[in-house]
């Protein structure tokens, strides 16, 4: 079988190439490092079948963070392969760069197919550059727009003439070792004197983003312009626009769908009506009709990731991050925490330093995921209507800062960490791709629902409906299995003002999957999501709020324990015992914090008490450790030094 | 002179990298000798650089580091 192996720089349109290649859905946006790990999928191409293998980005082939480290290994394995073609993807807006590469190819004899890709994006002389490259690496050279069909037609009709010999894989070792060895000037010096007695750039007439970049680059106008922009985009998906879509999908959807033609039409009753009513209508339904505010999320997210803001932020945040230990790099893991948790762990292996991609994941559960959100919404809007936009702005706030101060307190000491990052083109996000993106987030988002919820309600009306002997429990006073198990750990949550059985089953549940939340509170007190409001407001319900427990339970889901998969995640990525660590952690600080929260809300003055004193305490301590950091500051002679500034 | 001590708008060719833990990856973007920079803005604590129509963000510490003459 004929293989395709995509390869080459950050950020030069791989995955989307390999999307329009296999008609697949896989992520790609306008940012270094996206793709962190190995993606292949079999086609059909005119009845023969061909693989298709797209790799993370490398700027070299000598390598320095994980997913490089992943995508070398995969070319000595693919240079195994007889039938394999390398294509070599390059940003036509930034050949020099992506040349280098190309050098480093050709040193080891490696045969590979160049691809200029992005040609829209910049008008140059096509054929004398093909020309050019042609002759330079004795390669076939072809020019495409990797988002459009025809790219797929273009690269595909490609017939393998020149094969890898094996000697290529020595050759390929060869050449890391001896850079690696002290070598890595005088080989990148040499390739960048060939890379400009080539003259490519003077085919180029590229389109030019120098005024807005500068604009965009000024720290105290982008940085309040990027805040407003993400208040506003929270105004519409949690305000008004949002909640008028969600009421809409309740109303029509899930009442019609699920409730009249499921349940009703068929005149399905007795114990299977009730489980289809308690999976479908309460379960699944309650976190269905929140789907509009996900793909507005979802939406937003895929324009600020095509257009190139998100590295721009990355750059802006970099010093503020670096008083934390983490680097303006771990911007594009915190966004992505936005969608999933488990997601964004993956995104950091584009850090170099283990310790920064250690802190880094340590900071990812405490970025709200779309996972937490509807029950959150639901809470929220009990009590602050119309403003729960601004309580998931404070939320999200109040989260990145403690976990930011707690990572402050840990004081690991760290060697600096330099800063290097290529700001990619500003660009209008392309409407297709958007679209895409977000249909896919949200497919795998309704799949995930309809999956797993679906799967976990059933499970849940079985164990609320039968007690320890499998009898059906309706009708009688007999306690169900969950009532026993669930009402035994309830105490425990009792002085958060929510010592109910039925918040512990959700919780519980809420660790396979957040969403499950919001379904076992409706399928607890029996009643759909659009009625679970009331529900939660009446004293009469299994489980209900008050003010203060509500803001109490609100602070304890968003500072909760990440879920199952994000945490296997997390011990895949960097071990156990940080796994562990996460855990438990992320729990006692979710149930410190939502404790003071609802003791000060209900008046207990000793907690008040204890509170203030925590914070002259911490003061304290912050105003002693400066001083300490001024005598360091003394010895120190950076020109750039931040303390001195500020002393 | 060092990187950053340039004013924007200044041109410059790197001479040598001295205390960076990835020289490499500065290899990798071109801070090599024979590859002319821009400065397009300077910042507190970090350097926009251009070269090529692309601009290069970095850290006004690894700036330090960096030895360049300017043209």
């Amino acid at each position: 079988m004929k293989s395709f192996v995509l390869i080459g720089n950050p950020n030069t349109g791989k995955t989307t190439l390999f999307n329009v290649l296999t008609n697949s859905n896989e992520h790609a946006s306008n940012w270094h490092g996206v793709t962190v790990s190995v993606k292949k999928k079999v086609i059909t191409y005119f009845g023969q079948k061909i693989e298709i293998v797209d790799l993370p980005g490398i700027g070299s082939l000598s390598h320095t963070s994980p997913d490089e480290k992943i995508a070398i290994k995969e070319i000595e394995n693919y240079l195994n392969k007889k039938n394999s073609i390398f294509v070599l993807v390059c940003d036509a807006g930034n050949l020099n760069k992506n040349l280098f590469l190309a050098y480093q190819l050709k040193e080891c004899n490696i045969k590979f197919v160049l691809v200029l890709n992005m040609i829209n994006e910049v008008k140059l002389n096509i054929d004398l550059v093909k020309k050019k490259l042609t002759d330079e690496f004795n390669c076939l050279t072809l020019t495409i727009d990797c988002r459009r069909k025809k790219a797929k037609h273009k690269l595909l009709d490609i017939k393998l003439d020149k094969k890898n010999s094996e000697e290529v894989i020595k050759n390929l070792r060869h050449f890391i070792n001896y850079v690696k060895n002290g070598n890595e000037l005088k080989n990148a010096e040499i390739t960048y004197k060939k890379i400009t007695n080539l003259h490519i750039s003077d085919c180029f007439n590229q389109v030019k983003t120098e005024k807005s970049d500068f604009l965009l680059s000024f720290p105290k106008l982008s940085l309040p312009l990027f805040f407003l922009l993400f208040c506003f985009a929270f105004f519409l998906i949690f305000g008004p626009v949002g909640s008028l879509l969600s009421d809409f999908v309740d109303d029509y959807f899930v009442s019609f769908v699920f409730d009249f033609i499921v349940i009703k039409a068929y005149n399905i009753s007795g114990l299977f009506g009730d489980f289809l009513n308690s999976v479908l209508v309460v379960g699944v339904g309650s976190v269905i009709c929140f789907l509009p505010q996900i793909v507005m999320l979802f939406l937003f997210l895929s324009l600020i990731e095509d257009s190139g803001i998100m590295s721009r932020i990355s750059f802006l945040i970099d010093p503020f991050f670096r008083k934390f230990g983490l680097t303006g790099k771990s911007v594009f893991s915190i966004m992505s925490g936005f969608g999933c948790t488990t997601s964004s762990v993956l995104v950091s292996r584009n850090l170099e330093n283990s310790i920064v991609r250690k802190k880094t994941i340590f900071v990812l559960p405490f970025v709200g995921c779309s996972a937490k959100l509807p029950i959150i919404l639901v809470v929220s809007s009990l009590f602050f209507g119309k403003l729960v936009f601004l309580v998931l702005i404070g939320l999200y706030l109040i989260s990145l800062f403690v976990c930011l101060f707690i990572l402050k307190l840990s004081n690991i000491k760290l060697e600096h960490q330099p800063f290097l990052l290529e700001i990619p083109r500003l660009r209008i996000p392309y409407f297709k791709k958007v679209i895409a993106d977000t249909k896919y987030n949200v497919f795998s988002f309704a799949s995930r629902t309809l999956g797993i919820v679906a799967l976990l309600c059933s499970l849940l009306f079985f164990l609320s409906n039968f007690d320890f002997y499998f009898r059906n429990i309706a009708g009688t006073e007999n306690k169900s299995i969950l009532e026993v198990v669930a009402g035994f750990f309830a105490p425990i949550f009792k002085p958060l003002g929510f010592g109910f059985f039925g918040v512990v089953v959700a919780l519980f549940f809420g660790l396979v999957a957040k969403e499950m939340i919001v379904s076992v509170l409706a399928m607890i007190n029996g009643v759909g999501a659009g009625m679970l409001g009331y529900a939660l407001l009446n004293p009469a319900s299994e489980v209900f709020f008050t003010l203060p427990s509500a803001v109490s339970f609100v602070v304890f889901i968003f500072l909760f324990s990440p879920c199952f998969p994000c945490l296997s995640m997390i011990r895949k990525e960097i071990g156990l015992k940080s796994a562990i660590f996460c855990f438990v952690f992320q729990f006692f600080l979710a149930y410190l914090l939502s404790l003071f929260v609802y003791q000060i809300l209900i008046g207990n003055f000793i907690f008040l008490w204890i509170f203030v004193s925590l914070l002259f305490a911490l003061f304290g301590w912050s105003v002693l450790k400066l001083r300490k950091r001024k005598g360091q500051c003394d010895g120190c002679k950076n020109k750039f030094c931040s303390f001195r500034r500020k002393l | 002179m060092k990187l950053a001590e340039c004013c924007d708008g200044d041109h410059l060719f790197v001479k040598s990298i001295n205390k960076i833990s990835i020289k490499k990856r500065f290899y990798e973007f071109g801070f090599v000798p024979g590859v002319e920079w821009r400065v397009f803005k300077k910042y507190r604590n970090m350097m926009l650089l251009n070269r090529w129509g692309t601009l290069v963000a970095i850290d006004n510490i690894s700036a330090m580091e960096i030895e360049v003459e300017t043209v």
